[in-house]
């Protein structure tokens, strides 16, 4: 998993463009979308996790998984498939 | 016809403890003083090992609880115990010991016993037997020990108590009750209620309970009355556990020319560890430790640290040793510590502590057992190699819900 | 690197090291006398260091011997490497085609192999997600991961858990070039062979030399297109091909369905591609791979 940069729009921030390294890469479609919010009882500096996961297909055909992060708005690679 | 059975004779001998005549080698300005050695107890609580007399006198006892020690004699020097010296000094005093009579005990490394039965045409009394073996332990410890003889064990003991330092105190044949009849009844080898038991009773010394029947001490006493009328009267045990020196267990290669780097000492590491097992293997043992010694050209025959021609390292891993492949991370880590300050001529490896070896049943129906024991040895050497950290292990976090993906996993380098 | 049409043929290897042993014009002349009888000097140490080079066996008199395979479970695959599955005792080799697949493919061997014997995953990227071989369906109580400091280190680990008989060692990195010390893939070479354990080198466009030349089987993969279910990307079909081997000519090639851990997978991993009738089609929607750049 590492930090990586998207565009995203609309009010449910879904991804519309990732940096692939070279440059930014269209998504062409969004595969899925899931939320994890979990640990509400867990207290600081441990925080509770609220999550969204975005699985998107893009331009270059490569399949990602994105996480946002909602407490500190950044972007993550989750995983590659294939 | 059948020739008479010569009478038991055992010779005691009664010395400082191997800790204290260590410390008293390390430290010789601290002779007379009060001197405490401590170590670890059988529950694991550090205690007394040994105590100089100038502690003694003050009231410390081995195997005190260390503060309790500490109360009584504030101002005493304390001094840690070195396990490893100290196997070496008990190897060397039994070895004495062992080149006066074939049967010999070692006791608490304060004490030990040796039969004088038989003839020695050069020492045909006893009382010279006894002293040439003294003179013997008085030559490794470097202390002089005092000497009893007598019909049984206890009556050697307590001669040897009584006898001054360097003098070999006698009990004749017969006469051990006799020698015995002032001898108090708090200061025999028995439980200290017992002893109270006894005082109360008016009988204070083993004379006094020497006339008490045996019937009547057993009806008291139980168990421990037979022992204490056996004692009083000098007769309890006349035999001794014979300790046999093992034989020696190693495997030495002779290097042909010097080799100085010791990464290249290490690929005849599997050699010597294969030689090593099949040694154990023919004796049936495991090694409790193991030995690795680097000499080089006219190094002296016994290691030792402060020789600079040799190298040597010991390890003692949890678990006995007995096959190549549990010999080889131990002797890998040995060579990976090994720092010969001249060129190598000789590697020897030497097991010691030699035990049973251990048995384990072995994936009977999961064939996969085995296999994970031997990846899990591979694995140990390499962290023993390279540190912790680089083989890992995971494993679904139990009661994980699965929902955040960074913690599902357990990692673990062991 | 562009994927030609049909297969690439190649000298028959035998031949082709025959081509590379120098040959003195005394020892020839020698040869020319009495070529049945192996003389010992140059010739026998010639083969000594092909030997060492490529692998025990490699070059011998006789009918070769049969090289053991590690089964893959997909018999598709297992028929086109030679042996019945990935070599015992050599390193073998997943490079990506024109589309990444050979990543997902060899994980999903990892996992394979991992359900029923021991696997080493040296991990010189250090970024590995164990979670992957899981994904597949695999064993971690099977699993081994070494996440090397230095790359001597991961060499030193491959040999070690190759030589107790792990049934894989996987080695996955992204440059090779900088990881590979020369004498690196000799010794682990070797250590396969004394394990019989399968080595499967992973990742990275190029290799150097010195691993490139001991690898025995390389299959260049590549992703043919996605599988859809449900509205989300289940599967990944792709294509193997053998690109290079000691065990016979190159060119075989071979569909696979890796199928992702979904809530609603019927089966999780790598399997055989079937061909789907129309009406099975409609249940899949299948998103065709237009012109695809790779990583």
């Amino acid at each position: 998993m590492s930090a990586i940069e998207v565009r995203a729009e609309g009010t449910q921030e879904s991804p519309s463009a990732v940096d692939s390294g070279q440059g930014f890469v269209e998504v062409t479609a969004v595969v899925e979308h899931w939320r994890i919010e979990v640990g509400w009882w867990r207290v600081a500096p441990e925080r509770p996790v609220r999550r969204d996961y975005w699985r998107v297909l893009l331009q270059d055909d490569s399949c990602l998984d994105l996480r946002f992060e909602l407490a500190s708005r950044s972007w993550s690679r989750e995983r590659s498939w294939g | 016809m059948s020739r008479p059975k010569s009478p038991t004779r055992l010779a005691c001998f009664t010395f400082p403890h191997l800790a204290l005549v260590l410390a008293l080698r390390a430290h010789p300005e601290l002779k007379g003083e009060p001197v405490l050695v401590g170590g670890q107890g059988p529950g694991g609580q550090q205690v007394v090992v040994a105590a100089s007399p100038a502690a003694w006198a003050k009231g410390v006892r081995p195997s005190q609880e260390w503060r309790r020690a500490q109360v009584i004699c504030p101002m005493a020097v304390r001094l840690d115990v070195d396990p490893t010296a100290m196997a070496e000094l008990r190897q060397l005093a039994r070895l004495a010991l062992a080149s006066c009579s074939p049967l010999v005990e070692w006791g608490d490394d304060a004490s030990a016993y040796v039969d004088l039965a038989g003839s020695d045409p050069l020492r045909p009394e006893e009382g010279s037997r006894a002293a040439h073996c003294g003179r013997a332990l008085q030559e490794v410890l470097g202390a002089t020990p005092s000497v009893g003889v007598g019909p049984s064990r206890f009556s050697a003991w307590v001669a040897a108590q009584m006898a001054v330092p360097g003098r070999v105190r006698l009990v004749p044949e017969g006469k051990a009750a006799e020698f015995l009849a002032t001898w108090p009844v708090t200061a025999l080898p028995l439980p200290p209620e017992v002893g109270d038991r006894l005082i109360q009773f008016g009988l204070r010394t083993c004379g006094d309970c020497a006339a008490i029947t045996l019937v009547d001490l057993q009806r008291q006493f139980g168990p421990d009355g037979i022992l204490l009328h056996r004692l009083c009267r000098g007769l309890d045990s006349a035999r001794i556990d014979p300790w046999r020196e093992p034989p020696p267990c190693g495997v030495r290669r002779v290097l042909a020319g010097g080799v100085e780097d010791s990464e290249s000492l290490r690929f005849g590491a599997a050699e010597l560890a294969r030689g090593l097992a099949e040694e154990l293997s023919r004796q049936g043992r495991a090694a409790g430790r193991i030995r690795l010694v680097l000499r080089g050209e006219g190094g002296p025959r016994l290691p030792s640290p402060a020789d600079q021609q040799v190298w040597w390292g010991e390890v003692a891993p949890p678990a006995p040793l007995a096959t190549a492949d549990e010999l080889l991370g131990p002797l890998l880590s040995l060579f990976g510590r090994s720092r010969p300050l001249t060129p190598v001529t000789v590697v020897e490896l030497q097991a010691f502590d030699l035990v049973a070896p251990p048995v384990s049943q072995v994936g009977l129906w999961q064939g996969r057992a085995a296999d994970r024991e031997v990846v899990q040895r591979a694995v140990d050497r390499l962290h023993d190699r390279f540190g912790k950290g680089l083989v890992w292990r995971v494993e679904v976090r139990p009661g994980h819900p699965g929902d955040v993906p960074e913690e599902r996993f357990v990692w673990s380098s062991r | 690197m562009e994927e030609s049409g049909g297969a690439q043929l190649h000298p028959d290897p035998v031949q082709k090291f025959k081509r590379v042993v120098p040959v003195s014009s005394e020892l020839a002349w020698r040869e020319q006398g009495d070529p049945a009888q192996p003389e010992v000097g140059a010739l026998a140490l010639a083969l000594s260091s092909l030997n060492f080079r490529y692998g025990p066996g490699a070059v011998h008199t006789g009918a070769p011997p049969l090289l053991q395979g590690l089964a893959t479970g997909v018999d598709s695959l297992d028929n086109i490497t030679g042996c019945r599955g990935l070599p015992k005792g050599r390193i073998s080799r997943l490079a990506e085609g024109s589309s990444p697949g050979a990543f997902e493919l060899g994980l999903a061997l990892a996992a394979v192999v991992s359900r029923s014997a021991a696997v080493a995953i040296v991990d010189f990227t250090l970024s590995l997600d164990p979670g992957n071989v899981e994904a597949y369906g695999g064993e971690l109580d099977n699993c081994w991961l070494v996440r090397p400091r230095r790359p001597e280190e991961g060499w030193a680990a491959a040999r070690a858990l190759a030589k107790v008989g792990v049934a894989l060692c996987l080695l996955v990195a992204q440059d090779w070039s900088r990881l590979t010390p020369s004498a690196a893939p000799a010794a682990l070479l070797t250590a396969l062979s004394e394990g019989g354990c399968a080595g499967l080198v992973l990742g990275g466009r190029l290799i150097p030399a010195a691993l490139k030349e001991r690898i025995c089987l390389e299959l260049k993969c590549w992703r043919l297109n996605w599988a859809l279910a449900h509205g989300d990307v289940c599967g990944l079909r792709l294509e193997a091909q053998v690109s290079r081997s000691h065990l016979g000519a190159p060119g075989a090639s071979c569909r696979l369905q890796l199928n992702f851990p979904r809530p609603y997978q019927l089966w999780v991993g790598l399997g055989e591609l079937e061909e789907l009738t129309e009406g099975e089609e409609l249940g899949v929607e299948l998103l065709r791979v237009s012109g695809g750049s790779g990583r």
